[in-house]
Parts: structure tokens; sequence; C-alpha cells
């Protein structure tokens, strides 16, 4: 994906919430964010001294190890301006904007009770705010997911699990608006993209709480956006995820997924890849190596890749005069590393 | 409706506070629990409560004998609740009940006895019943619904009350019954955890002491808990507690225990019989159970579409699309058998472009690429031993016990 197709543009201090900049969700322009940072990002308390990052599922908003005890930490203040700094550069030029801070009851009660602020009323309406302003916030931090994945400074984690938290929390406020506003002769364009992120950031089951359950959530998923592409592409790659088909899910990816659902389930793609070659290695026979040129095909990646990957399972790849790579079969040595993997390209991603 | 005279209304209402302190004296709970089940609708309450609109001043009756207003914070907001009841204004008979159910909790505390629990279930049931009722008034006049959500709270609090070391304590798995019933429909099922908790872990508690009707219904909703997880030992083991112990002339309930159970059979193994399915009327996993037995991917694909809805509504889906993997394994030793039958020295190998060909006449277009990639699932998942030979492309199965069951087990992760 082209690094200069994706920088934001900055605007200082002007909220801009022009409700026909909607965006679709296939093509990626150029979005206008006005520039509140984020508090969180200057908060002091929030920055680990550890340089371990885990792996940014939403499962970490449960750790509590990564949030420390506000009162055990001593920081020295230089240090601690040190790391921001560093945490500012590498995410790069991200600047972030809040078009509503407030938890969802609140704002659909005051929607209700006409007490709108200037800047969450739609076309200046007192009664009305929209999913549309919802839904900015929303790409802000699935683009900041993705961003922050990729940076490798220590003061990272608490920085991606508190980016999650926030993503979780606009999802959960954006459902709850488009279900007050929902309108039998009205489908809001961008809701089937948005509720296919829920599936996409649920796709493993093992710890999740009771509520995150996605048979439970789809029983409230009204019926024509369970059947909407956008949907259907989110159950589809759940369906290969959970089963295991590592060929499907990686086509499907790389020929259906949109931006921004491509941000979600980076990190899904890189442990199908390992798991496919966990099975691959398990499964196949001792005296038929697997070339490498084939497993690339198939996992899509650059060849490069695939043996960086399988060094990192641990695996050892045996070459014929320097050629042609194969990866041995039957190894006891694989595992699937701690830390979370690195992101290799997707070979042939149509975005 | 019809309004009696002054003298008529005048002694239904004295009647009924009548009916009510003697059934406290002499702990008659069954009449008792009568005297407030307004869901019953029954023709005494109704009419008592057309005395009381008419009548209009019961306040006076109650306070006139010392018999009467011993029990004057319980029963005036349990008149008030009958009349906006009788009127149609479910929102104020809410109200009002609610006002009744905690001076009657409050009363209930220091009885000492468990005498009084029946009224204490009925009280339960019928403050859910109303705000589910109330609920739906305020969301027809545009307003929001919140009086279930106050049910719930209320109920918790009964739950308090309880959960002590006395004998009032068998009453509490009713009271979670009710808040289940009150979580599942509001979507808040994860504040059943804290009660589910309270129930299996505190020391008070002896799960065998509850009354068997309520444990039915416990394992019931826990059981569809464990299945929303994909949980599905544990949802075996509730689910088939329900069904053991539910009363076999419950019919009803009887087929909603198995609506959940025959899915979670399904996944580890174990098909139900056709004769069931009909006698329960539970016909839409028909062809997923025929699916199963033939190894006929496109039968399972199709009855998961033509009963999407449904099974989305249920919670069932994603527990039937995982029945794939076996079906797989069905069709694949069906492949192996047809081979045996034709030359049992080669038919331990399996060659890919046979699967495919297969598949193809199954009218599922798959190359040679994801059918590699299935069979080392099957092979990695234990439903197929044995080992795959990428070069030659051939799937070469062991020989003892290529196809291992399930055995009650679930499909390995």
């Amino acid at each position: 994906m082209d690094d200069s197709s994706r920088r934001l543009q900055q605007r200082r201090n002007q909220p801009s919430f022009s409700s026909s900049s909607s965006t679709g969700p296939t093509r990626f322009r150029s979005q206008n964010f006005s520039t509140n940072p984020t508090k969180t990002t200057q908060s002091s308390n929030f920055v680990p001294r550890s340089n371990s990052t885990t792996a940014t599922t939403p499962n970490n908003t449960r750790n509590p190890g990564h949030i420390r005890n506000r009162k055990s930490e001593t920081y020295d203040g230089i240090n601690q301006q040190q790391e921001e700094q560093e945490a500012r550069e590498d995410v790069g030029s991200i600047i972030g904007t809040c078009p509503f801070m407030c938890p969802d009851g609140e704002r659909a009660q005051r929607e209700r009770l006409r007490d709108l602020a200037v800047f969450e009323r739609l076309h200046g309406d007192p009664r009305k705010t929209s999913p549309s302003l919802a839904v900015k916030k929303v790409k802000f931090h699935v683009i900041s997911h993705q961003r922050l994945r990729n940076c490798t400074s220590s003061s990272i984690s608490s920085l991606q699990y508190l980016n999650m938290e926030q993503l979780t929390k606009a999802l959960a406020s954006l459902y709850v608006l488009y279900a007050a506003n929902r309108n039998n002769n009205f489908v809001y364009k961008n809701e089937a993209q948005f509720r296919s992120f829920y599936v996409l950031l649920h796709l493993d089951s093992k710890n999740q709480q009771m509520e995150e359950s996605l048979s439970y959530w789809f029983r409230n998923v009204p019926s024509p956006v369970m059947k909407s592409k956008e949907m259907h592409f989110a159950r589809q790659v759940l369906r290969f995820y959970r089963m295991g088909n590592y060929k499907r899910f990686l086509c499907t990816v790389s020929s259906e997924a949109s931006y921004l659902q491509y941000c979600i389930i980076e990190p899904n793609v890189n442990e199908v890849r390992a798991l496919a070659i966990s099975y691959i290695n398990n499964c196949c026979y001792k005296l038929h190596p697997y070339p490498l040129e084939q497993l690339s095909k198939l996992l899509m990646m650059k060849e490069l890749d695939v043996e960086s990957l399988c060094h990192a399972c641990g695996l050892k790849i045996t070459s014929d005069d320097g050629e042609n790579k194969s990866l041995p079969t039957k190894q006891t040595t694989f595992s699937i590393p701690k830390e979370s993997l690195q992101s290799y390209e997707l070979v042939g991603l149509q975005q | 409706m019809a309004y009696p005279s002054m003298g008529e209304a005048h002694r239904r209402i004295t009647d009924y506070l009548n009916k009510f302190c003697d059934a406290v004296s002499y702990q008659d709970v069954a009449s008792l629990a009568q005297l407030f089940s307004f869901s019953s609708n029954s023709p005494s309450l109704l009419s008592l409560a057309d005395a009381l609109n008419f009548f209009q001043d019961a306040n006076r009756l109650i306070k006139q004998s010392d018999k009467f207003s011993q029990f004057g914070e319980i029963l005036a907001p349990l008149f008030r609740s009958l009349q906006s009841y009788r009127l149609g204004n479910l929102v104020e008979a809410y109200h009002a009940f609610e006002k009744f159910a905690n001076a009657f909790i409050q009363e209930f505390r220091n009885w000492e006895s468990a005498w009084a629990l029946e009224a204490l279930y009925a009280i339960a049931y019928e403050i859910r019943v109303l705000a589910e009722r109330a609920d739906r008034e305020l969301s027809s006049n545009g307003k929001s619904p919140e009086k279930l959500k106050g049910a719930g709270s209320f109920l918790m609090k009964v739950f308090g009350v309880l959960a002590g070391k006395g004998p009032k304590r068998v009453g509490a798995l009713y009271v979670t019954c009710q808040l289940f019933k009150i979580y599942f429909k509001l979507g808040t099922v994860h504040l059943c955890r804290s009660v589910i908790r309270s129930i299996e872990t505190a020391r008070i508690f002896d799960f065998e002491e509850f009354p068997r009707r309520d444990k039915v219904t416990y394992m019931y909703y826990t059981g569809r808990l464990e299945v929303f997880n994909e949980n599905f030992p544990a949802a075996d083991h509730k689910l088939s507690y329900a069904l053991t112990h539910c009363n076999p002339l419950r019919e009803a309930n009887i087929r909603m225990i198995l609506k959940y159970l025959i899915p979670v059979k399904l996944s580890l193994g174990i098909l139900p019989k056709t004769c069931l399915l009909e006698k329960y009327n539970l016909l839409e996993y028909n062809d997923v159970v025929k699916a199963l037995k033939r190894g006929d991917l496109r039968l399972l694909r199709h009855a998961l579409q033509e009963h999407e809805d449904q099974f989305l509504r249920s919670g069932v889906y994603l527990v039937l699309e995982k029945l794939e993997l076996q079906v797989y394994q069905r069709l694949v030793k069906k492949i192996y058998f047809i081979q045996k039958q034709k030359d049992p020295s080669k038919a331990h190998q399996l060659k890919l472009e046979v699967i495919v060909k297969a598949l193809k006449w199954l009218e599922m277009d798959m190359d040679l690429d994801e059918v590699e990639c299935i069979m080392t699932i099957l092979i990695y998942k234990n439903l197929v031993k044995g080992y795959f030979a990428h070069k030659s492309k051939v799937v070469v199965l062991s020989k003892q016990d290529p196809f291992p069951k399930l055995n009650g087990k679930p499909v390995n992760s």
C-alpha cells in the first residue's frame, strides 16, 4: 500500500464536520481532520516502562498488566517527555479529533432533550446528531490501530491499548446510534461496513467475554445489514478463520477487503499464515519438502518473507544449490512466536 | 366495566382485606399468592379492581381497623397498582407494584420461616411481566423503556434478601431464573455472570437443595450461555441435565431445550433421530443431520441458507456452520469406502483430484490448492489420520482407524 496515499492532511483548530464528506468504504481519499490531539497521548500515567509489545487484539482491553498503578510509577520528568516525543515521531503526523466525547446513552438522551452541542448537530439541527459524525471517529481509530501496530517505539503498547479501547467504545456508540435512528425506509450507507468491523475484531473466539460472543451479537443485527456485501465478506472471513481454511481466508481478504477492513484484520492475516505453516509442517510427507515458491504463492507472500516467517516460527529452510528453497516438514521445533508477528505484505492485495 | 353499588364495593374491599390478613396470620401462602397475581386476570381480582376504582377511598377502610392498618404500607400501593392495572395505565401500575413489593419484602424479612416463599415467587413473576408491559407502553408513546431494567434491580435486591443461611435461601434460584429472563430480554446477558457466580460459588447454596423446576430452568439458561460461548462440553452437560430433569409432559419446554441441545450434540458427533425432530417440531435441523450422514456439503450450506434468520436469532448459526469439517470428513470417508470396494490394496491412497471430482459432483467448485488446504486441516484436527504427499498430490491414510470418531468431544481447535 502506497504510503503517500495514506498521509492525512492537517488543519489546525478547525472542526470540520461537513456531513457530505462521508467517504466511500472501498477507496481511500485523504481525510480532513481537525487537530485536537487526543488527550491520551499526553497523559503521563500511561507510558509503561517495558519494551515488550503484545498482540494488539481486543483481548488487551482485559489485560490489566498494561496499565500500571499510578502511584507506583516514579518517572523522571525528562524520560517521560522523551518517550512521548519518540511516540509522536514514530506515529507520524496523525492528529486526531473527537467529534464527540460523550457516552452513547447520554448522547441519545440529549438528542431527545434537544441538548446537543453545536458541533454535534446535524445540519445545525439541535435535535439530531448523526452516525456520520461517529463514523469519522471510528475511521480514525481504525487507521491508528494499523499504524500503531507498525511502530516499534517502546511506549507504543499503551497507546495501542488505549486506541483499541477508544475504537471499541466508538463502535459501540455508533451501533446504539444506528439502532436509535433506525428507520425502515432508510439504510445508513456506512452501517454495513462498520458492523463488519465488529465481526473482524472478534474473529478469535478464545478469551472473549460472554457479551462479545458473535453468536449473541448477531441476534441484534438487522437482517438487511446481515445480508449486505460487507457483512457477507466479514462472515466469510470469520468462517474461513475459524475453520482454519487459510487458502480461502487469504484469497478473500486480498480480493475483497476494503482499506479499513484490512487495517483491522492485518494481524489475523499473519496469524493465519503461521497457522498454515504449522498445518503443512504437521501433515505433509516427510520426504517431500514443501517448495518455498509454492508456499509463497499459497500464503500470498514474497519468498523472502516466507523464509523470515518460518524462521520466526522456529523452522529451518533447506535449499539445493542455494536456488530452490523448501520447507522440510515434520520439524519438531515449530512454535508460534510470543511477540506479535511482523506484518508481511499481502501480495495481490487489491486496494 | 360493571360498577358495583357503594355497599357492594365496600364489601368486596373488606373481604379482600380480610383474606389478606388471614392468609398472613394462618401462613396460607397459596391464598396469599393469588391475591396479587394480576396477570391471572382472575374474576375476583378484576371485580375488586372495579370496586376500588368506584369506591375511591380504600385507604380509609384500611386505616379503620388495626387488623388491616398494620399492613397499610403494603396494601395501599397494592390497591393503587390494581386500580391502574384495571384502567390500562401500566406504567403507573408498575410504579405502585414496585412500592408494594418493596413493602412486602420488608415484612417478609421479619418472618423467620420460609412459609411465604411462594408468595415471593408470585411477586417476582408479576413484577417482571408488569415491567415488560409498562415498557411496551413507554415505547409506544415514544419514551425510553426502562421499567424492566428497574425490575431487574429490584430482583437483585430480593436475591440479596434470600442469600442468607436460613431456610429462605432455596428461593434464590427462582429469583435467579427471573433475572435471567430479564437479562436475556434486555440483551444484557453479561449481568448474568454475577448471579451465576453467587449461585455456584457461595457456600450457603447447595445446588441439590433447590426445587427441581428451578434447577431445570437454571440449567437451560446457563446452557444457552455456554452455547453462545461455543463451550460445547459444558453446554452439553447443562442442557442435558435440563432435558433429563424436565417434566416429560412439558413438551414446549422440552422443545426449547432441544432447540439448543441438538446443535451442541451435532458438534460432538451425536446425531438425533428423525422421529425426535418430528415429535418436537424441530425439522429445521433435518437437512443438517442428513448432510452430516451423507457428507453432503451442498446440503449443509443450503440448509443454513434456508433457515438463516431463524438460526441467527437463536444464536446457533455459527455452531452449525462449524459442522462443515465433519461433513468433509464424512465425504472423504465415503470416497475411501468406494475405493476400498474397487481395490482394497490401494484404498488408503486418496488422490486429490478424486476429491475435487467428488466435490464438483456436489456442485462445489474447488481447486487443488483449496482441497489440499482442507485435507491438511482434517489431518491436523485429527478428523483424518494420515499424511499428505504434496509432490504426488495424494493423501495417504493410516491403515488403522483413518477416520477417528469424535466420541463426544468437539473437533480440536
